[in-house]
C-alpha cells in the first residue's frame, strides 16, 4: 500500500487551513443574503424582474462571482479532507481528487457563464 | 496518514465509532461533515435553479413550480437546515481555532448551542416551507 511507509508532509497544510477559514468567513457574509433572495423568490415576494434588478447589476454579479469562488474553493478543500481521511490508497485517492477538482472547476465555469451571461 | 502500528487486542483504533461512547461534540463534528457533503451536493441543484430563474419567464415559472413541489421543498429544507447548522458549527470551530472554548465543559456547551441552532433552523424552515 503506497504512501503509508513514507513519512513527511505535503507542505500545503497551513495554506489549506488558512484558505478554508478565509472562504468560510466570506461565505458566512455572502451566502445568507443570497439564500434570502432565493426565499423571497420562492414565496412570491420577488418576481423575475425584481430578482434580476437586484442580482443582475455589476455589484450583484461581482458578489455572486465572489460567492461562487469562495463556495467552490471551500467545498473542494472540505471534500479533500474527507477523502484524505477515508481513502488510504494513494493510487485511488489522487486520481479521485483530480476528477473532483476537474468536476468542481467545470461547475464553476458553467456558473460563471450564467452569471455573466455568456450562455443562455 | 502515518503508518498505524498494530494495536494491542484490547486497545481500539481511532476513530472507532462502534466503540466510543457517543458524546454531543462528536455528533456535532460528524454533523458538520455530513452537512458539508449535503451542501456540496446542492451545487448542481443550485445551478439548475439559477439557469432557469435567469432565463425566460416560462423557465422562471417552471423553476418556481419545481421549488414548490414536494421534492423541491424537501431539498430546500434539507439544504437550508444543513446550511444553518454548518454555519453555526463552523463559527464554533473558528472560535476553537482561536483557542476559545477549549475546555471539555465549554466544548459540550458550545456543541449544545450549535445543535440547538441547527434544530431550531430545521423547525423554522419546516414551518416556513410547509
Amino acid at each position: 500500500m503506497l504512501g503509508t511507509k513514507r513519512y513527511g508532509t505535503a507542505h500545503n497544510g497551513l495554506g489549506d487551513w488558512y484558505v478554508q477559514r478565509l472562504t468560510a468567513l466570506l461565505i458566512a457574509v455572502l451566502l445568507p443574503p443570497a439564500y434570502l433572495l432565493l426565499i423571497a423568490v420562492y414565496n412570491g415576494s420577488l418576481d423575475q424582474m425584481q430578482m434580476l434588478d437586484l442580482a443582475d447589476g455589476y455589484i450583484g454579479r461581482m458578489l455572486h462571482t465572489m460567492l461562487l469562488i469562495a463556495v467552490l474553493t471551500h467545498a473542494y478543500l472540505g471534500v479533500k479532507m474527507i477523502v484524505e481521511d477515508y481513502v488510504h490508497i494513494a493510487a485511488v485517492r489522487i486520481p479521485m481528487m483530480g476528477a473532483i477538482m476537474i468536476g468542481i472547476a467545470g461547475f464553476g465555469i458553467w456558473w460563471l457563464s450564467v452569471i455573466w451571461a455568456w450562455a443562455n | 496518514m502515518p503508518a498505524v502500528k498494530r494495536p494491542q487486542p484490547t486497545r481500539p483504533l481511532s476513530p472507532h465509532l462502534a466503540v466510543y461512547r457517543w458524546q454531543l461534540p462528536m455528533f456535532a463534528s460528524l454533523a458538520h461533515r455530513v452537512s458539508g457533503i449535503v451542501l456540496a451536493l446542492f451545487v448542481p441543484v443550485y445551478l439548475y435553479l439559477l439557469t432557469g430563474l435567469t432565463a425566460s419567464p416560462e423557465d422562471f415559472a417552471q423553476r418556481l413550480d419545481w421549488m414548490h413541489s414536494a421534492p423541491g421543498r424537501l431539498l430546500l429544507w434539507l439544504t437550508g437546515s444543513a446550511m444553518i447548522f454548518h454555519l453555526a458549527n463552523g463559527l464554533r470551530f473558528i472560535l476553537l481555532d482561536a483557542g476559545r472554548f477549549e475546555s471539555p465543559e465549554a466544548m459540550r456547551m458550545t456543541a449544545r448551542l450549535s445543535v440547538a441552532v441547527g434544530l431550531l433552523g430545521m423547525a423554522f424552515l419546516a414551518g416556513f416551507l410547509w
